[in-house]
């Protein structure tokens, strides 16, 4: 069974996902890997046509923007 | 871990520093040379745990940056969808990483988090978010001008012009007759002799 609430990622670390904010295109997710969680990263969540993948960022306004979202729906709540 | 060992190393030595602040503060500490170089050294100390974090922030960032932006080997194929995990002990391990990557990224982000500043910033963020065709368009609703007014319509109908019915002021012309000075009345000068001031007060009260 797939546990899609944590990923391997390349360079082989396990991952937890620690959440996901939808956007006009996608999805962000954050993932944090479990054995350190100072080592995070974000990816969106693409769907084409019938796959679902899971990419990296454009660049790094686009990780700037992804990490606001997330500092302001956690400060929010 | 590098980061976490640049961080302890750089710790010990502002622990070594604030011993010596321990042992400079236990000496004659009244003298103004001696407050001096507590203050000197206090200084240090901060300027040196500012630049820690600074660097242990932006050691960080550099690896977030690097591990989030695009590559081809970044790309992984899912099935179904992520979540975030509901296991009670990866709930709690994603609970604390998410207060970790929010604390860390509150600076950087939000550099005040006290009153209107904070509201300041968290507004000025909130415009920094790109906006598609439909939302500038819902959003300034009064620059949907698709056929442009020609300039002679846009004159207001009925319109008087302005014409200048009296010729402007000079400045021998702003006392008119009908602006006549009154004389002022200088309180402490000539009426402020104190064989006048009995007869002023005497007048006054007749007045009321």
């Amino acid at each position: 069974m797939i546990n899609n609430s944590i990923r391997e990622l390349e360079d082989n670390e396990t991952y937890a996902v620690v959440d996901t904010i939808p956007y006009d295109n996608g999805t962000y997710v954050y993932l944090a890997n479990i054995r350190d969680s100072e080592d995070f990263c974000v990816r969106k969540q693409l769907k084409k046509e019938s796959e679902t993948i899971l990419v990296g960022l454009d660049n790094r306004d686009e990780v700037d923007y992804a990490l606001q979202l997330l500092v302001q729906k956690n400060l929010a709540a | 871990m590098n980061n976490q060992n640049e961080f302890n190393e750089n710790m010990t030595l502002t622990e070594n520093q604030a011993d010596s602040l321990k042992l400079s503060s236990s000496m004659e500490t009244e003298s103004p040379h001696d407050f001096n170089r507590v203050q000197e050294l206090v200084n240090q100390l901060e300027s040196k745990i500012q630049q820690i974090n600074s660097n242990f922030s932006s050691n960080i960032m550099e690896k977030v940056y690097q591990k989030s932006t695009q590559d081809g080997s970044m790309k992984q194929v899912v099935e179904g969808e992520v979540y975030v995990g509901k296991n009670p002990t990866l709930a709690k391990f994603v609970g604390n990483a998410r207060r970790e990557m929010v604390e860390t990224m509150k600076d950087r982000y939000f550099r005040s988090t006290s009153g209107n500043d904070k509201k300041e910033e968290e507004s000025s963020n909130i415009n920094m978010a790109p906006m598609n065709q439909e939302q500038l368009e819902e959003s300034i609703p009064s620059l949907e001008l698709t056929s442009p007014i020609p300039l002679k319509q846009n004159v207001v109908p009925n319109s008087v012009p302005l014409e200048i019915s009296q010729p402007p002021l000079k400045p021998e012309n702003i006392f008119d007759d009908e602006m006549e000075e009154e004389p002022v009345e200088v309180f402490g000068t000539q009426n402020s002799n104190p064989e006048n001031l009995s007869e002023i007060y005497q007048d006054r009260g007749k007045a009321v």
